[in-house]
């Protein structure tokens, strides 16, 4: 039952059809990256049809995902609005996922979307029922994120009934990290059959199998048309061109309130040393990347350089979190071992996270917020929104029973309550910090359905009645 | 909204008179229902009750063979899902159905994929051949077959502490098992 136990795969695994399985899924942002989101509305079903058929030959599929050296590409997501604003007739739609089916917005209480994070509160158009058709773009550079942008922009310029409502861009920051200082895109579960181990790896010079990553997690947890974690194929709409090597999409744009979790560092600990120790200890990984869980005492930028050792740690030694703190935010995110003796099974609640930078840095040293809106896009990718995504919200973010921490909740990206509460397992007593502020919000977000190319070309054709 | 609700503004009348109805109302629990699927919910707890057909004619005895082995393992394996307060089974009207009724906390169907995957050998060992058109706790029906016989209690007591969870509850039997050894110590 030991979910990181690197068990051979008990057949030989399916290869992945990475030709038509959209580049977004598999590939990891280059480094360095930039990018770009727009949301488009469709108000005419056949306009639509047309420009979907056009951008189809502009999304990159997942063949050679592993090469960085691409210079850009871009993946299409559409909205459950957005099929039936395409005219997807109910019997085709009613084989999607319920969650994707509901829309983020409705789902709003079970993942945790109240208060400053509600739906009503949301940038227009997100909660609205205008979000259908979700474009992103990455690139290694401006030049060619803009030649990207421009062959996007054409395939919409003059079309009537279908509008560009929304553009959030997403430079990295000069520093490479998140707004917070962190480096991040650092765990990330191994696909079977899909090739290579680890983009980390192929970035590193490594092409060997590297410690840390688990192992292979099945096909089927993050693409459609292969068999899961559960023996069986995920369910999946019909007709099979549609489905079958698509996957769903979680989509967020994060607003990081950096000011408050400064002042959160210095109001509970003294020098900078301090500060970063706790910011450690409420992440799980030091600015660096280098894991609490190996070095608990001090940031370790030799062992974050490392690609052998950056990821190579489990929990199964540490169960109350004296090194790295079971309540902090990559434990709960990824608890690998550390929740052995449970029921629980780590590997169906796996995903595939895209995060990238929007909005200018607060400069150092800065401590009150100063109005200006920064923070992550990140999406989510796995073939089941219920057991992945929302899982992961409700059970690992938003509730702490499942390490007997009560109603705390993750410490960077909870929505928090009024005296809230971070715990620090320690000899011989914890440390409590009490009234966290909630540091992270939500102000947008959508489920979509990244079809196969394939799958966009059916949808770009419209022969839906022959279904 | 469903359960027994107490609010001061009904009239309310305790059963006996002596009992001065501010008593009650200090303790009274708002059962909810769960936000997805039948059951009520008190605070963080949830009971679970499910009625359905037995197969027959020997549905009831396979059962009854099966039992001691199941009640010798049951601990096992409620103990590791972590979850579950209290479970029961009982045969009833004449062997032609069973009665499955459990307490637990936190979520069910976020769980679900992860109990199926976990306690199957267990859950089926019990259930196969016994319970009428059970498809195996496997099977992707099996949600379906516990959500067409769920059925939801109209009065339930969620116990004194609803927010405790089953490991809540051990770790805080440590604890004061812990302080009573340090009290002991300290008196010599």
């Amino acid at each position: 039952m030991d979910p990181m136990a690197s068990t051979a795969p008990q057949a030989t695994p399916i290869p992945l059809d990475l030709d038509e399985i959209q580049g977004g899924v598999l590939r990891q942002r280059p480094e360095p990256y930039t990018g770009a989101y727009y949301l488009v509305r469709i108000d005419d079903p056949k306009q639509g049809r047309v420009v979907l058929g056009k951008l189809q030959a502009y999304v990159t599929s997942a063949a050679g995902w592993w090469d960085t050296s691409i210079a850009a590409w871009i993946s299409l997501g559409i909205s459950h609005r957005g099929l039936q604003a395409l005219g997807v007739p109910e019997k085709v739609l009613t084989g999607f996922a319920p969650e994707f089916r509901a829309g983020m917005a409705a789902r709003a209480q079970t993942i945790g979307d109240t208060g400053a994070s509600a739906p009503e509160h949301w940038e227009a158009p997100f909660g609205t029922d205008g979000v259908h058709l979700a474009i992103s773009v990455i690139a290694r550079d401006h030049a060619a994120l803009e030649a990207q942008i421009a062959l996007a922009r054409e395939a919409l310029a003059q079309i009537r009934g279908v509008a560009v409502t929304y553009e959030l861009r997403t430079p990295q920051l000069p520093s490479g990290r998140t707004h917070l200082g962190f480096v991040d895109g650092i765990g990330e579960p191994i696909i079977e059959g899909s090739g290579l181990v680890s983009a980390i790896q192929n970035a590193s010079g490594h092409y060997g199998y590297l410690p840390g990553f688990g192992r292979p997690v099945k096909a089927g947890e993050f693409v459609l048309g292969y068999p899961n974690e559960l023996g069986r194929l995920p369910d999946a709409p019909s007709p099979d061109v549609l489905g079958r090597n698509g996957t769903y999409a979680s989509f967020r744009k994060l607003r990081i309130d950096v000011a408050a979790f400064r002042r959160f560092l210095a109001d509970n600990a003294g020098s900078s040393e301090e500060q970063a120790a706790l910011s450690a200890k409420m992440i799980g990984r030091w600015p660096s990347g280098a894991p609490v869980e190996l070095a608990p005492d001090h940031d370790d930028p030799e062992l974050a350089a490392d690609p052998r050792r950056i990821n190579d740690f489990t929990y199964g030694e540490d169960p109350i979190g004296l090194r790295c703190p079971v309540g902090s935010h990559v434990r709960r995110m990824n608890p690998r071992d550390g929740l052995a003796g449970s029921s629980t099974d780590v590997q169906l609640h796996r995903i595939l996270r895209r995060g990238a930078t929007y909005g200018p840095p607060l400069p150092d040293g800065v401590t009150t917020d100063d109005g200006v809106d920064r923070g992550i896009a990140f999406i989510f990718l796995g073939a089941d929104v219920g057991r992945q995504f929302e899982f992961v919200k409700s059970q690992w973010t938003n509730d702490g029973d499942f390490i007997s921490l009560g109603a705390e909740r993750d410490p960077l990206v909870g929505v928090h309550d009024e005296d809230a509460t971070f715990t620090i397992p320690r000899h011989p007593v914890r440390r409590r910090l009490h009234g966290l502020p909630t540091f992270v919000r939500a102000c947008g977000g959508e489920y979509l359905f990244l079809p196969s190319r394939s799958g966009l070309g059916w949808l770009a054709e419209g022969s839906y009645a022959a279904v | 909204m469903t359960g027994s609700t107490i609010t001061r503004d009904e009239s309310y009348t305790p059963i006996d008179s002596s009992v001065p109805i501010a008593d009650i109302l200090k303790v009274s629990q708002t059962a909810r229902r769960q936000d997805e699927g039948a059951g009520l919910r008190v605070g963080n707890r949830s009971e679970f009750t499910l009625v359905a057909d037995v197969v027959q004619p020997d549905g009831a005895s396979r059962f009854r063979e099966r039992a001691s082995k199941a009640q010798a393992e049951a601990a096992y394996w409620e103990g590791r899902l972590g979850t579950v307060h209290d479970l029961r089974i009982v045969l009833i009207n004449d062997d032609k159905q069973f009665l499955f009724a459990a307490t637990y906390s936190d979520d069910f169907k976020p769980y679900v994929a992860d109990v199926a995957k976990f306690a199957t050998p267990w859950i089926d060992y019990m259930f196969m051949g016994v319970a009428e058109g059970f498809p195996g706790m496997a099977s992707p029906d099996a949600l379906e077959y516990l959500a067409a016989h769920q059925v939801e209690a109209q009065v339930w007591y969620g116990s004194p502490n609803p927010d405790a969870t089953p490991r809540d509850i051990t770790r805080s039997l440590q604890v004061s098992g812990a302080v009573d050894a340090l009290l002991d110590a300290v008196q010599g």
